[in-house]
């Protein structure tokens, strides 16, 4: 009893400590709740987890998911991301109704493998070291945000070339906020210089001569120092919370390993039920790499033909463009020209095309790495199936979605181990909707492959018949605008 | 926050001057309407701006008088120094000694002289000046280039020295304040020297504000009923506009402080790279006599203002009524005057609760500006200039396409019999600079009339 | 502030030049009351200590230095002694010094050759030596202003020499020529020769041309003896409308402490004048000044059609203290009529290349434009320069006026000018008159002579094709197209 009420009084200290240094906000009781996978504790474990990720990936603008499909989403891949490969965890519900302890876990192995509390002492700042102006709450409110998403739809009602308009107009928008920015920061710097010019010999403390811009504050607002008093008490309790946790994580761990161990019971169970239903082996096309491999140099083929079209056009035009100057050089009169501007303009617009085919590119290369992906979650299965599941030495193999492990992945010598601390074998998904799955998969990026080719072509053919057309038959166009070649390609 | 002008050749020297004398002479002004508290605070938000002030007393016990945060250029002595004479009469500020640069030969109304002669020549002189000038600054707003498109001093050696700003502050702002010259004579190759000039001010400043000597004009004899109307006069109108739009103010989005942030202004006017050319319009304006004896309400200003903007009249006096924002005609183009974006600045009376939704009108705008970025509004409780309410419009409008039309066609036609080019191959030019120019603003033209 | 050098070359140059540095020390005079020597006033003179044997330069000092004694920034050349040396007798004697003097004995004989390539060639050295005299003295030389006739030998042909020696050696300096062209009856034989192989080296080597025709002057001078009030009667008219002022600039006559009027010296008065005029812009404040090298830059459209019509208004000053309006807008009317220019033409009824009005005095910025307004439509312009005028206005007034107006006219009209001095040459060169009193000087060829013709014929037809486009429809060259 007297352990338990310990248990309590850590596990609170540890929802304390979490919501003083800002990280998350959560209740002890939910933790409890988890442990006996109660599903009225899964929604606060997910935003628990999803505090937790955003915390240790340290980005200052958290993402606000929109709902919670987005946010099991994202806490799924992240903790992937971060080597936890759990099938369970992956196959959580998306609407949070169940599965809490299957998250309780997933926050001790985030807690070991982040070592979060470690971040939370070295993140901390003292009051006397924070900047001026989080000491000072001035009274600005803060400019509405943008409505963004409005803009955004705004945008795509517009006609294209008011679309281009718009977003030339707020880049440069942005461009010119940035350099008021860039002004801003540089006041700042040089009147903290000022201050630590002025104040030189003086000083509060004994790495520096000078006094801060905090210190000068507080010398000239002695009313302030009752604030500075309260928060250096409760910097004071929030460090002591942190030395009592170090004093008694072990309990903390403790439970977690009651929690595991409840798991492993429970799940003996489950797992008996599914290894007796889904005993599966996947079974690959045995050229299925090479298959991919063989599409991707197609695609590749087709983007070098592709770019000496373009080269050709280049070309094409830039006859045009000396015949032109030197009509102009001839007769004084006839003023047929192209300026130098116009004519860099004009080549650099040009290869936008050819970047465009990067970004196709890229499209299909993302493609092909997720069917790559796919194929090794199967590969996965296989693995848990055959392999040895007693050996547990904690390390974890991650992935690598590079084309080369593509390539050869799929022999047996390379073949991804999985096993993660507590897991034992996993029976995967079903070996037929997988085998479907991947050639329906293959399919449709034929397809997509197809459909992109014939649509380049097209593109092509077009781009090349009104240039010449329009090069041929009127010797009047002296100059052809970006804006002007871009909507002969858009019609 | 501080701004630094430049003032470059005759034109730009008077204009700044006088620029600076009506910030002063508005600080002083008696009629403010306002707290004393208020008044300080706008008075210091002013001095500290366009002018540093000395921190110790001089030798006889009185401060010094502030010193204008500007850069004198020209190529001539007699200009500079009428501008330094002028400021130290006045005995309410005075330029700061040394702060100048003058040669004996001036540029000849030779845009080539002045861009490819002076300019390299002085361009380190120059630069130290403002160097020593932008060292004074905590920060720094950015610069305000007085200069005119006529000559060759202000326009040629502006356009190189804007160049060279660019490139030693890339990450300030750029303000040249351009007068455009006389459409009948002035100087004869006025039309080369403005399409050098704005050609070059397009690709290195970040907004332009046009000041078009007609108009000036017509003010200074319908509005101020001035007889005899000198250069003096005219700088006065151009010094007014500058000052309604300068001084401090208040605006929604930065706070509750007086500013006169020259960025924001930037931000908000000119947003678009390919429009950069602004407008001044101001209500009322009448001479200091009538000043006394009238009265005016918001709503009918206002109204004239909006109209003044839609039907690009240069002042209140013959509006055309009948322009409305919907209506286009049968080619497709638009016969009122489209903006990009407009910033109306509200001084005098009342000005805090004042509704100016009716710039907000969406109609007046192209279609792709996003309508919370259209228009923005500056409100400041303090009388301006004696003027118990006052109203200033600056927009970014396609009004400026038709002066610069007739720029370019002058110019053009002179270029087609190559009359005057000798002049300019002399120094360094070629044809293929004219056309480049010719080009860049036949763009410009083209990318208002669109709108 | 820049200075300029006046070189004054041959009999006329030098009668001229004498008006010049009386008038300008006039001026100076009235507009410098406190006897400072200035910027300005050192456009024209240096300021020396004259108890030295070679009096150097006084430094400006801030505008506190007294004027010590004055030295014209001028080069004296005539190949006689008579005319130089009575100047240098004469009052304004002073304001030389021997050293900026070159003359000889005997004189040109009336022929082009004998000046510019005998004595060119044998003064050479001593030409050189005394502009650069001169030269250094200026801490910043913008102009030479060379004054000649184009009739005699020296003025034509040593002035155009020194034409050549002042681009070879200074070309970064302007060289504007105060050219004097013989009338119809003159009475040099061959001044047709001497006109069109002067103005061969005009219209190569000088940067702009002023030039003015004895006649015209004359005729100019007449015009205001009528209109002068009867002096030798003793007795002033005053009340009587129109009241002229006798001491106007323009009007006066007679030199400081001379006794007597000298016969050519109102006519001569009336050129220097027009240079005081031309260079009041530069020298004195303004709220709009013209520089000299804006003169060029505004008024030469093409390199060599630099051949200005000068006219000056008033020519003389009513004795009335106010300005109506109407008087000023009348100045501005008759620098526009034919009997007000100083060369024999009609500008009104040709074509006008460009434009320039030089304003001084009490004149505001709308006095102008006003008036430009009103004459524009009564003056043709070239089609691709509709608007071609340039305007200066400077605040100092002329002596004994209140404003003046000095228009300068790049005007097709000229060519009617240089076809008469071209007949008159053919009829005495296809009898080949007087040929041999050329060829027998050294390096002097025939083919001087045809080069010389020929170069004035292509002259005569810009100007000329330019004229015939008048009231003619113009086909405008289409703007560029940007294509969308």
């Amino acid at each position: 009893m007297a352990m338990s009420s310990q248990v309590r009084t850590v596990i609170e200290l540890f929802c304390t400590i979490l919501q003083q240094n800002n990280v998350s906000c959560i209740r002890a009781e939910m933790l409890r709740q988890a442990k006996y996978n109660k599903d009225s504790a899964t929604s606060s474990m997910w935003k628990l987890l999803f505090d937790l990720i955003t915390f240790c990936k340290s980005e200052d603008n958290k993402i606000t998911p929109q709902n919670a499909k987005d946010e099991v989403l994202y806490v799924k891949t992240e903790l992937q991301k971060f080597g936890y490969l759990s099938c369970r965890l992956s196959v959580l519900p998306p609407d949070m109704s169940s599965g809490s302890r299957e998250l309780l876990l997933a926050l001790g192995w985030l807690l070991h493998q982040q070592k979060v509390f470690d971040k939370i002492m070295s993140r901390r700042s003292d009051p006397l070291h924070q900047p001026l102006r989080n000491f000072v709450k001035l009274n600005v409110d803060s400019p509405e945000p943008l409505n963004t998403n409005a803009l955004g739809d705004a945008i795509f009602k517009l006609p294209p070339r008011d679309a281009i308009q718009q977003q030339l107009m707020l880049c440069n928008k942005l461009h010119l906020a940035c350099r008021r920015l860039h002004s801003f920061s540089q006041e700042l710097r040089c009147l903290t210089h000022k201050i630590h010019q002025y104040t030189q010999g003086v000083s509060l403390q004994t790495e520096l001569n000078h006094l801060t811009p905090l210190e000068v504050y507080l010398l000239r607002h002695p009313e302030s120092l009752k604030q500075m008093m309260f928060e250096l008490e409760k910097d004071n309790l929030e460090l002591e919370n942190l030395f009592s946790w170090k004093a008694t994580e072990h309990v903390f761990w403790e439970w977690m390993q009651s929690v595991l161990n409840l798991h492993i019971q429970e799940s003996a169970t489950i797992d008996k039920k599914i290894s007796r239903t889904e005993e599966v082996h996947l079974s690959l096309p045995t050229n299925i790499a090479k298959e991919i491999v063989s599409i991707r140099s197609s695609v590749r083929e087709f983007i070098f033909h592709h770019e000496s079209e373009i080269e050709r056009l280049d070309q094409l035009l830039l006859e045009k463009i000396i015949k032109c100057t030197f009509s102009y050089r001839r007769n004084d009169h006839k003023l047929a020209f192209l300026s130098c501007w116009d004519f860099n303009i004009l080549i650099s617009f040009q290869k936008i095309a050819p970047s465009e085919i990067h970004v196709l590119a890229s499209q299909v290369d993302s493609e092909l790495t997720q069917l790559a992906g796919r194929l090794r979650h199967c590969g996965r299965g296989w693995d848990f199936t055959s392999d040895d599941m007693s050996s547990s030495d904690g390390t974890v193999t991650s992935i690598e979605p590079s084309s080369a492990a593509l390539s050869d992945g799929f022999s047996k010598k390379s073949r991804p181990k999985f096993t993660p601390q507590s897991e034992k074998g996993i029976k995967a998904v079903k070996l037929e909707s997988l085998q479907q799955e991947v050639t329906k998969e293959r399919q449709l990026l034929e397809q997509r492959i197809k459909q992109l080719e014939t649509q380049l072509k097209q593109l092509q053919l077009d781009t090349l018949a009104k240039l010449q057309t329009c090069l041929v038959t009127d010797p009047n166009i002296i100059c052809i605008q970006p804006r002007g070649l871009k909507q002969l390609l858009n019609n | 926050m501080s701004v630094i002008t430049l003032q470059l050749g005759q034109c730009g020297n008077q204009v700044g001057e006088q620029t600076f004398s009506t910030l002063i002479d508005d600080v002083y002004s008696k009629s403010i309407g306002v707290s004393s508290q208020d008044n300080h605070d706008y008075i210091q938000t002013c001095l500290s701006t366009f002018f540093s002030q000395p921190e110790s007393k001089s030798r006889d016990g009185s401060f010094d008088l502030p010193k204008a945060r500007a850069v004198l250029v020209d190529m001539e002595t007699k200009a500079v120094a009428q501008s330094l004479q002028q400021a130290r009469k006045s005995g309410k500020w005075s330029y700061c000694p040394e702060q100048w640069y003058s040669q004996k030969r001036g540029s000849g109304n030779n845009w080539a002289y002045g861009y490819c002669v002076h300019g390299p020549r002085s361009q380190d002189d120059i630069m130290n000046l403002v160097r020593r000038e932008v060292e004074k600054c905590d920060r720094l707003g950015g610069f305000i280039n007085f200069l005119s498109l006529a000559g060759g001093t202000g326009s040629g050696v502006g356009a190189f020295v804007t160049q060279s700003l660019r490139d030693e502050y890339p990450f300030s702002f750029i303000v040249n304040q351009v007068v455009w010259p006389y459409s009948t004579g002035e100087v004869i190759v006025q039309n080369y020297n403005a399409v050098l000039t704005l050609s070059h001010l397009y690709d290195t400043a970040d907004a332009i504000l046009v000041m078009e000597n007609d108009s000036l004009h017509k003010i200074c004899s319908q509005l101020l009923n001035i007889k005899n109307i000198s250069f003096r006069d005219i700088n006065k109108v151009i010094a007014h506009k500058m000052t309604s739009v300068l001084q401090p103010s208040l605006a929604a989005d930065l706070g509750t402080k007086h500013t006169c942030d020259l960025g924001y202004i930037v931000e908000r006017l000119t947003p678009h790279p390919q429009h950069k050319l602004l407008t001044v319009k101001n209500i009322p304006q009448m001479s200091d006599i009538a000043k006394e004896f009238s009265t005016y309400q918001w709503p009918g200003l206002l109204k004239n203002l909006r109209q003044m903007l839609i039907a690009d009249s240069p002042m209140e006096e013959g509006i055309n009524w009948e322009v409305k924002p919907a209506t286009r005609t049968e080619s497709g183009h638009t016969c009122f005057n489209r903006s990009i974006s407009t910033l109306l600045v509200l001084r005098g009376k009342e000005t805090l609760s004042l509704d100016a939704s009716m710039f907000s009108d969406p109609n007046i705008y192209a279609p792709w500006v996003p309508q919370d970025l259209a228009s923005c509004v500056f409100r400041q409780p303090r009388w301006f200039c004696g003027y118990e309410k006052a109203a200033t419009l600056v927009g970014n409008s396609s009004a400026s396409v038709k002066p610069l039309n007739k720029i370019i066609d002058k110019a053009w036609n002179m270029f087609a019999s190559r009359a005057y080019v000798h002049q300019y191959l002399k120094h360094g030019l070629t044809e293929e600079d004219f056309l480049d120019s010719f080009v860049s603003l036949e763009k410009v033209i083209d990318s208002y009339t669109k709108l | 502030m820049t200075q300029s050098i006046i070189v004054q070359v041959g009999q006329c140059g030098n009668q001229i030049g004498c008006r010049f540095w009386d008038l300008a020390l006039r001026e100076y005079a009235q507009v410098n009351k406190d006897g400072v020597y200035d910027d300005s006033i050192g456009s024209f003179f240096r300021n020396v200590d004259s108890r030295h044997e070679d009096p150097a330069n006084i430094p400006l000092g801030e505008g506190k230095g007294k004027i010590k004694s004055l030295k014209a920034r001028a080069v004296l050349v005539d190949m006689e002694e008579g005319v130089v040396s009575e100047l240098m007798k004469g009052p304004l004697g002073e304001v030389f010094d021997c050293r900026q003097l070159l003359t000889d004995v005997s004189g040109s004989g009336n022929n082009w050759a004998t000046g510019h390539k005998m004595y060119g060639s044998q003064y050479k050295e001593q030409l050189s030596e005394a502009v650069r005299r001169a030269a250094e003295f200026c801490d910043c030389l913008q102009c030479f202003f060379v004054i000649h006739s184009m009739g005699g030998g020296t003025g034509s042909g040593v002035g155009t020499r020194i034409l050549n020696l002042l681009e070879d050696d200074y070309p970064d300096v302007y060289r504007f020529v105060t050219a004097v062209y013989p009338s119809a009856e003159d009475d040099v034989i061959t001044s047709p020769y001497n006109s069109v192989l002067a103005m061969r080296e005009l219209t190569n080597h000088a940067d702009c041309v002023l030039p003015i025709e004895n006649q015209a002057l004359v005729d100019i001078v007449n015009k205001i003896t009528q209109a002068l009030p009867p002096t030798k009667s003793g007795k002033r008219v005053y009340g009587v409308s129109p009241a002229v002022k006798p001491d106007s600039a323009l009007t006066t006559g007679t030199a400081v402490g001379s006794p007597e009027e000298k016969p050519f010296d109102k006519m001569n008065n009336l050129v220097a004048n027009l240079l005081l005029n031309l260079t009041s812009s530069a020298r004195f404040e303004g709220s709009l000044n013209i520089d000299l090298n804006e003169i060029t830059m505004n008024l030469v459209p093409f390199p060599k059609m630099h051949y200005l019509v000068a006219s000056q208004t008033p020519l003389y000053c009513m004795a009335d203290v106010k300005v109506p309006p109407r008087r000023l807008d009348q100045m501005f009317s008759d620098a526009f009529a034919k009997d007000h220019q100083m060369l024999k033409v009609d500008p009104k009824h040709s074509l006008y290349l460009a434009c320039a009005l030089m304003v001084r005095g009490n004149v505001e910025l709308s006095d102008i434009r006003r008036n430009i307004d009103r004459l524009k439509p009564n003056l043709n312009f070239v089609h691709w320069n509709e608007e071609g005028w340039k305007t200066g206005l400077c605040s100092v007034a002329p002596v004994g006026q209140p404003y003046s107006l000095l228009t300068l006219a790049n005007n097709t009209c000229i060519h009617n000018t240089f076809t008469d001095i071209r007949d008159r040459f053919t009829k005495l060169f296809k009898r080949k008159a007087h040929l041999h009193h050329y060829t027998q000087v050294d390096g002097m060829d025939m083919s001087d002579f045809t080069d010389s013709l020929e170069s004035l014929n292509s002259v005569i037809a810009d100007y000329y094709n330019l004229e015939q486009t008048m009231g003619q429809p113009v086909v405008m060259e289409p703007r560029l197209q940007i294509a969308s």
